[in-house]
């Protein structure tokens, strides 16, 4: 783990990078348990003030420390996307990998209720819900409505790697042998697909983030609870562009977009770890 | 005889049939095999591409599935000669009870039985050990360690990936799987064919010694008839779905009596031979619409009008094999 960890810091830069950014990240959201302000408390420092070595990232209109906000809001974003992503993957990996594996019914069932979830709209329908449902809606319902319409398409990708291992030789010994179909796709399938459902956990996760930070922006979530959309909301009803408090809308994009960029990179090299076929290759052996 | 025979066909008749929008298709790879393996011999089955080779051999194992359907006849395994069981009419749990543990079967490619991305152990774990599930987990091992050490493998090998392996390595590692559990019916379909000659002669020379001390019996696929020479003891020639002629290696190679064996055989290279080889004009029918009659009198040089209308029997000829031909004697 070690030696792996040396060896991809040593010849990755993206994973250089991603490592850093995802550290910053944790650094941030485990400084938001020692912040001396609560997290939408106004009124606790001079308002307005420009980033400074006292305030990192300044000051807002109302009167909020934007730094030790933020620690709070990336908190509250990265929990809601990691928890979108690990449900939206429980269902992608399940259908995936069933209905690539047995074929027949359950394939075509399954995958014309796939289809249909992928060519969803699925912004106008979160708008509408989260209009809808607005005072019953808290950021885990959230969470569980975002992984219900983001499953779909991952679940095609992992079913079509599925299609093309249950015709190899291995699946077919394994199926005379008697091995049953829970452990055949979860012992002999699952390392090749491994790193397919790790890089769609990054997507999923990101893409998450950003639906979460969409609605936040209209204003359709909890204003009161704060997360990186919901500055920006902020920010734009005290129309901070227009104040010259630019650093508002700026501490939270810069934050967005650093943490973004990095998990993407760090997902792509460790991707390329990951991959059973980059460890045999290691190995100097092809498969 | 019969005591000795292990496992029999009877007018096994077996098709895969597609539907595709609406167009059904249907291949006759196998029609009215009759065979019947001994015990403890080596059964070989030759043929061209395409014969039917691979559907014999996994009907004969019990493993039929869709697009491949059996539309008569069964495959009897004889290990208890008192209680007969049809494996393509048997219940999973009693395939499941028989299989590895009785029968074992190499697929064709068989290097990549192992799952690349696995371990060489992990495999033995997946597939063999829970039809030994009375030994321990380490008991298991051990006896891995053993087995392997039977066909010269070290156990560090047991910790490699297939790919760490070379080829005769991993040959050797996939007949140790199929052998682990001593099982009285080994199905090989094309165990050497991705090996060079040495190779071969080794891996054979050492599946011949496990049939020798496990004292079971090995049914033997391959279009290589210099392999069916040396290892097997009866053969049977496939054309087109259909046994044309079976004996016993000495016969069959001598005195064939089928006048596609006589051109298969008259084909193979002799030393200090000079002349030309002769060749049979024409390709393997189409079996989605196979010739009527006798499968092979498109291309026979000796056919009648009789051989297009009905379709010959095996019967016993002078040579000593059993050959479907109207004009064997």
């Amino acid at each position: 783990m070690r030696k792996a960890f040396a060896g991809l810091w040593k010849s990755s830069g993206s994973f250089r990078f991603g490592i850093i950014s995802v550290a910053f990240a944790l650094i941030m959201i485990i400084f938001s348990f020692f912040s001396p302000y609560k997290a939408m408390e106004s009124f606790v420092v001079t308002p307005d003030l420009p980033p400074s070595f006292q305030h990192l990232f300044g000051t807002n209109t109302r009167g909020q420390d934007l730094f030790w906000q933020m620690t709070f809001a990336l908190r509250n974003s990265l929990m809601f996307g990691v928890v979108t992503a690990i449900l939206s993957r429980i269902i992608a990996v399940w259908v995936g990998m069933y209905a690539g594996y047995k074929g027949g019914l359950f394939d075509k069932v399954a995958m014309s209720i796939n289809d249909s979830f992928v060519i969803m709209p699925v912004l106008p329908i979160l708008i509408l819900l989260n209009f809808l449902l607005r005072d019953k809606m808290n950021w885990f319902y959230m969470a569980i409505m975002m992984a219900l319409l983001g499953w779909a398409y991952d679940a095609r990708v992992i079913r079509s790697q599925v299609l093309s291992l249950k015709e190899h030789v291995f699946s077919d010994t394994a199926v005379f042998c008697g091995m049953p179909t829970r452990r055949i796709i979860f012992k002999e399938h699952m390392p090749y697909v491994l790193p397919i459902i790790f890089s769609t956990t990054i997507n999923n996760l990101l893409w998450s983030v950003g639906m979460e930070v969409t609605l936040s922006i209209l204003g359709l979530t909890n204003v009161n609870k704060a997360s990186i959309g919901v500055v920006i909301f902020w920010a734009n009803q005290h129309q901070a562009m227009i104040s010259g408090v630019w650093w508002w809308i700026a501490a939270p994009v810069v934050v967005l977009v650093f943490v973004f960029t990095g998990l993407y990179l760090l997902s792509v090299s460790l991707n390329e770890y990951i991959d059973p076929r980059t460890r045999l290759r290691m190995k100097g052996g092809v498969a | 005889m019969t005591e000795d025979i292990i496992l029999r066909t009877k007018d096994l008749r077996a098709s895969y049939i597609t539907h595709i929008f609406g167009t059904d298709r249907e291949v006759k790879v196998v029609d009215g095999v009759n065979i019947a393996i001994r015990k403890n011999e080596v059964y070989g089955i030759a043929g061209e591409s395409g014969c039917g080779k691979t559907t014999l051999l996994k009907l004969i194992a019990g493993f039929c599935r869709p697009p491949l359907r059996v539309q008569e006849g069964s495959v009897e395994f004889l290990g208890d000669p008192e209680k007969p069981l049809n494996l393509l009419s048997a219940s999973d749990d009693e395939l499941y009870s028989i299989r590895w543990k009785e029968i074992s079967y190499i697929m064709q490619g068989s290097m990549n039985v192992l799952n690349p991305v696995r371990k060489i152990y992990k495999s033995f774990v997946d597939f063999a050990y829970p039809h030994m599930s009375d030994l321990s987990p380490k008991e298991f091992r051990g006896a891995v360690i053993e087995h392997i050490g039977k066909l010269r493998l070290g156990k560090e090998v047991l910790d490699s990936y297939p790919h760490e392996l070379s080829g005769g390595m991993r040959q050797r590692v996939t007949i140790g799987l199929a052998t682990l559990c001593s099982p009285h019916v080994i199905i090989a379909d094309e165990p050497t064919t991705a090996l060079d000659v040495i190779v071969q002669r080794e891996t054979l020379g050492l599946m011949k010694r496990i049939q020798g001390e496990l004292g079971n019996t090995i049914v033997l696929v391959t279009h290589d008839l210099a392999v069916h020479a040396n290892m097997a003891d009866r053969i049977a020639i496939m054309y087109a779905g259909t046994i044309v002629e079976e004996g016993a290696t000495k016969d069959i190679f001598e005195n064939p009596s089928h006048p596609y064996t006589q051109h298969l055989i008259r084909s193979l290279p002799r030393i200090g031979e000079k002349d030309r080889k002769g060749y049979l004009k024409g390709a393997p029918p189409n079996l989605a619409d196979p010739p009527s009659g006798c499968r092979f009198h498109p291309r026979c040089p000796l056919a009648q009008e009789r051989c297009a209308q009905e379709t010959p029997q095996p019967k016993p000829c002078a040579g000593g094999t059993r050959a479907a031909c109207f004009l064997a004697e």
